[in-house]
């Protein structure tokens, strides 16, 4: 098996750090990091939507923003845009919050590989943040697969890694029920065995995560929440 | 201190449930809906830091009246949609006799009803008196003077509490007038400016503090104020 450039495991994540509310103007906001990449989310609403074509009779309209580190943004930030929106649809309970819209906006601050996971997570603590109602607790890692010459599955891939991988995947997994919500797939065509690893991959470091979320906020909730 | 997250499941013990929980409809079990802390005293609730309000029937709150018809003020109150107040609900309102506000007026208002639905509507009239509006003594109303602000709803419910450490420490060595709505909007006023700002400061920083750490703070301020 190849090793990692950075020393890792082909199954250790990066270390993750979450830090939440780091915007105080916005309903709920959330920065997430794996290693080098980092995004910001902020996270508006329920409120009343800007525009009025936008409002849903029975349930709350979700609009995802994503801007890039430099530049404006493109048709890559479009297609992660409605990914994204694709997957929090899946989380939210839209229907507590009919005629109201949502707004996620991303904002990528360092890329290093697995950026759309890093972005899942973000928006995922910006929303609980905001205390936007959701059905499961769903975090999200990346895989990067290396088919020649033997299958070789790399969690949480670097940049340099994912170019040099055939495919590349990212996973949403509800932990605790250790069931997917989302995938994302490019490059290379995977056979079944490989795909399996994947997703047993991608749920065991989902229900770590969940454990680092669990802790982090407990540490948080317990200087504002005390007892009485 | 227990934690809970989106998903996990909470046991109702035979009561209802509150914010934060929410019934599967397949095998009618609650679960949580977000992150925070599981509090079960007349419902079961997930207490959390968020910001924004959801209107509940009953709820007392401060709304900024943000537009008027002839018949209805557009009452903002934190909520995803503005509120309506009925230019005649008020303890003794007639057509000809009816306070009028401004716009940018504070309103102390009692919701209705709210439903996800409609629009929330709220009312002025205090069943618990027959004071009319007019003299100034009933607790629902026109917010005079003064300023507001915004805390987390959270903080809201902690000055709402009837031993509320900081309320009562800062009652000690000064006047002032509260009124704290639940949709986390507070209106507080002092005989001067500078007392105000001062006691402003005090209650938004005092949340997450400790009793001791209070005392400690209010006591610096009164060192500065005199």
């Amino acid at each position: 098996m190849a090793a990692r450039r950075d020393g890792r495991a082909a199954n250790q994540l990066r270390p993750p750090q979450m830090e939440l509310r780091p915007l105080l103007r916005a309903d709920g906001s959330a920065r997430f990091r794996f290693g080098d990449t980092a995004v910001v989310c902020a996270v508006f609403g329920p409120r009343e939507p800007r525009f009025r074509h936008r409002e849903l009779f029975d349930r709350a309209s979700l609009e995802v923003v994503v801007r890039p580190r430099i530049g404006i943004p493109g048709p890559k930030e479009r297609q992660m845009e409605a990914l994204l929106a694709r997957q929090l649809e899946h989380v939210i309970l839209a229907n507590q919050y009919p005629r109201t819209q949502i707004s996620v906006i991303v904002q990528l601050s360092c890329c290093d590989g697995a950026v759309s996971a890093c972005a899942g997570n973000a928006a995922f603590l910006a929303l609980l943040d905001a205390g936007v109602a959701m059905k499961a607790t769903a975090m999200c890692v990346a895989l990067a697969v290396k088919l020649e010459p033997e299958p070789v599955i790399w969690l949480d891939p670097t940049e340099a890694e994912e170019a040099q991988c055939d495919a590349l995947i990212s996973l949403s997994v509800d932990g605790s029920r250790n069931q997917l919500v989302s995938n994302v797939s490019s490059g290379a065509f995977l056979d079944a065995a490989t795909w399996a690893s994947c997703i047993e991959a991608a749920g065991k470091s989902c229900k770590v995560l969940e454990a680092f979320m669990r802790m982090s906020l407990q540490k948080r909730l317990e200087t504002f929440l005390k007892p009485g | 201190m227990s934690l809970c997250l989106p998903g996990d499941e909470i046991p109702l013990n035979g009561l209802q449930p509150g914010i934060g929980v929410a019934l599967d409809s397949d095998s009618g079990r609650a679960f949580a809906t977000t992150a925070g802390v599981l509090r079960s005293d007349d419902e079961v609730r997930v207490e959390n830091l968020r910001k924004r309000y959801v209107p509940r029937k009953g709820d007392c709150v401060v709304g900024i009246v943000m537009g008027r018809t002839a018949d209805f003020y557009k009452v903002e109150i934190r909520a995803p949609s503005p509120a309506f107040l009925p230019t005649l609900s008020w303890n003794g309102a007639t057509k000809r006799n009816r306070p009028v506000l401004e716009i940018g007026t504070l309103v102390y208002a009692r919701i209705e009803a709210a439903h996800p639905d409609l629009d929330t509507e709220l009312t002025c009239i205090d069943p618990d008196t027959k004071k009319s509006w007019s003299t100034g003594e009933v607790l629902l109303g026109e917010l005079k003077g003064g300023l507001s602000f915004e805390v987390a709803l959270s903080a809201a419910q902690r000055l709402l509490d009837v031993d509320c450490f900081i309320l009562d420490r800062l009652g000690k060595d000064f006047a002032y007038e509260l009124c704290v709505g639940q949709n986390g909007r507070v209106w507080l006023s002092a005989p001067t400016a500078r007392e105000t700002v001062l006691l402003l400061q005090a209650i938004k920083r005092s949340f997450g503090m400790t009793n001791v750490q209070i005392e400690a703070m209010v006591g610096k301020m009164v060192e500065v104020f005199s």
